[in-house]
């Protein structure tokens, strides 16, 4: 394979997958943060 | 089932997302497309029409069904007036149409991927089994049935114990049998011809106009933009879920699972057939390529006996899950319209089993009821832009898009892409279409199965009924118990 269909293969399995894994760990980890702090916030309540 | 169901988690939301927005089209129709239009430099396109069309439109049917807590056709009421109704009804018509024969390819997938697993594909030509089981009556239409009641059955138990338990299995699935697929394909010798030719791009391919357009219904059609199925979906956040991430993730979700089938067949094709061979195979259009071409060639594959039942098991893992976000948006109106669940999926289930008949024994019927309402989602997702222009751009995206559960929020540059970039794209897909279709002798014929005449001939009985009867509709699709905000 050429140097440019690897270049090309890289910057599109980056772009979508590494999108899509980005943004799938960091929407877990803000909605784990998110419980969290809701659960603090109803330990101070009671 | 209460109405006020809601997703249980995030991730539940996502899995969900990914399973309407991962169909067919990503598995059977990106590979094709992609190799009939330049390859790599259909890649540069079909990406960038996911920021300014697919994105956008899912944007703002999650903001929509969010806003409203109604099915399309009341959220449209809700939303911008009863008057406006007939718009959500419209988008309802065309996604209810395309369910009728969709349950029918969901039926293909499953009989193939019980022959694969029998062995009995690997005992006959798939030309000829093609042939032969496309035009018998009672086999299609059995496994219609047992389709529809596999996607009613999932329905009937609801948000959390149908939709998201169902997608928590297909899902991952559905990933995983790609991941198999992608590593035998692009180890088979001679595979990196089919990489060559998927990643390597031709430049000269982005000055035609064929290739611009066609990236983008890919990206519309793939991403389930414009469908009211994300909308449906949407009415089942809760209050503190994130909007536009989650959007965004499955839209790049949906484009990583279409790459993935790209790899697995692209690599394949090539490494069994010669150049010319395979760029016969890829424009033998979606069946052609999935019922006949598949089977011959992963036959040949060192591991092909057991590859090829996951093929069309991963299928119809992605059938399915594209299948029940479509009997959830008909069945979310009728309970909007105050009829509980259960007799709601029983009555869409009803339909789907009459209505897809037709698809199901009829290849011509089929493939006009595809050709009319697919296109008719390009203007599906025109009524969702207009949605958003009616309520007011700004307030749009203040009040609903931009919502305190977001991680992140969206700047003006979004209400100028859905006011002015969006109906630019319609203008320009719709037309390049018209213009097409119409140099094509006796396009004007509605008897022609593949004719601009048959089209607007079914669009304008739907649009003639919605109107007339828009009062009635926009009531009904309020009439049931207001879902809380």
């Amino acid at each position: 394979m050429s140097g440019r269909t690897w270049i090309m293969m890289l910057i599109m399995l980056a772009v979508n997958w590494g999108g899509f894994l980005i943004m799938l760990i960091y929407g877990i980890r803000r909605e784990r943060r998110k419980m969290l702090s809701d659960a603090g916030s109803l330990e101070e309540a009671e | 089932m209460a109405l006020g169901e809601r997703f249980s988690s995030r991730w539940g939301l996502i899995l969900a997302g990914l399973g309407l927005a991962v169909g067919t089209g990503n598995l059977w129709r990106f590979p094709r497309i992609a190799a009939e239009n330049g390859g790599a430099a259909f890649l540069i396109p079909w990406i960038l029409f996911l920021f300014i069309w697919s994105l956008p439109l899912m944007i703002a049917e999650f903001a929509i069904g969010r806003g409203a807590r109604r099915g399309v056709v009341g959220s449209f009421a809700t939303l911008i007036g009863p008057r406006f109704a007939w718009m959500g009804g419209f988008i309802a018509v065309t996604t209810t149409m395309i369910m009728f024969y969709y349950t029918v390819v969901t039926g293909w997938t499953l009989k193939y991927f019980v022959l694969t697993l029998t062995g009995g594909i690997q005992e006959v030509s798939p030309g000829g089994y093609w042939e032969i089981y496309s035009t018998s009556v009672w086999q299609p239409i059995f496994f219609h049935l047992v389709a529809v009641g596999i996607g009613a059955f999932i329905i009937q138990r609801g948000v959390v114990a149908g939709i998201e338990r169902a997608n928590r299995i297909l899902i991952p699935i559905l990933f995983v049998l790609l991941c198999v697929a992608v590593v035998r394909s692009v180890t088979l010798p001679g595979a990196e011809r089919g990489l060559e030719f998927l990643f390597n791009p031709d430049l000269s391919a982005l000055k035609s106009y064929k290739t611009w357009l066609e990236a983008l219904t890919q990206s519309a059609w793939s991403t389930g933009a414009g469908w009211g199925m994300i909308l449906t979906y949407a009415t089942y956040m809760r209050r503190k879920d994130d909007l536009v991430l989650n959007a965004t993730t499955i839209g790049f979700g949906d484009n990583s699972a279409s790459l993935l089938a790209g790899m697995a067949i692209v690599p394949t094709t090539f490494a069994l057939l010669s150049n010319a061979e395979a760029l016969e195979v890829m424009a033998s259009g979606n069946e052609g390529l999935t019922f006949i071409w598949i089977p011959q060639l992963f036959n040949q594959v060192p591991g092909g006996t057991i590859l090829l039942p996951l093929f069309f098991l991963a299928l119809f893992c992605a059938a399915l899950s594209s299948l029940i976000a479509m009997i959830e948006m008909a069945t979310r109106i009728l309970m909007d319209a105050g009829i509980k669940r259960r007799r709601a999926v029983r009555l869409v289930a009803s339909a789907i089993a009459i209505c897809g008949i037709p698809s199901a024994v009829s290849m011509t019927i089929f493939a006009n009821q595809d050709w009319v309402w697919g296109v008719a989602l390009m203007i599906s997702g025109l009524f969702v832009a207009i949605l958003a222009t009616i309520y007011g751009q700004e307030k749009f995206r203040n009040k609903l898009v931009n919502v305190p559960g977001n991680d992140f929020n969206l700047g003006k540059g979004y209400s100028w892409i859905l006011k002015y970039l969006v109906p630019a794209e319609f203008m320009a897909m719709f037309g390049w279409w018209m213009y097409q279709a119409a140099t094509v002798d006796g396009w004007w014929d509605p008897t022609n199965a593949l004719s601009v005449g048959t089209c607007l001939l079914q669009w304008g009985m739907a649009l003639s009924v919605l109107i007339y009867f828009n009062k009635q509709i926009a009531t009904a699709s309020l009439r049931g118990e207001a879902d809380e905000a």
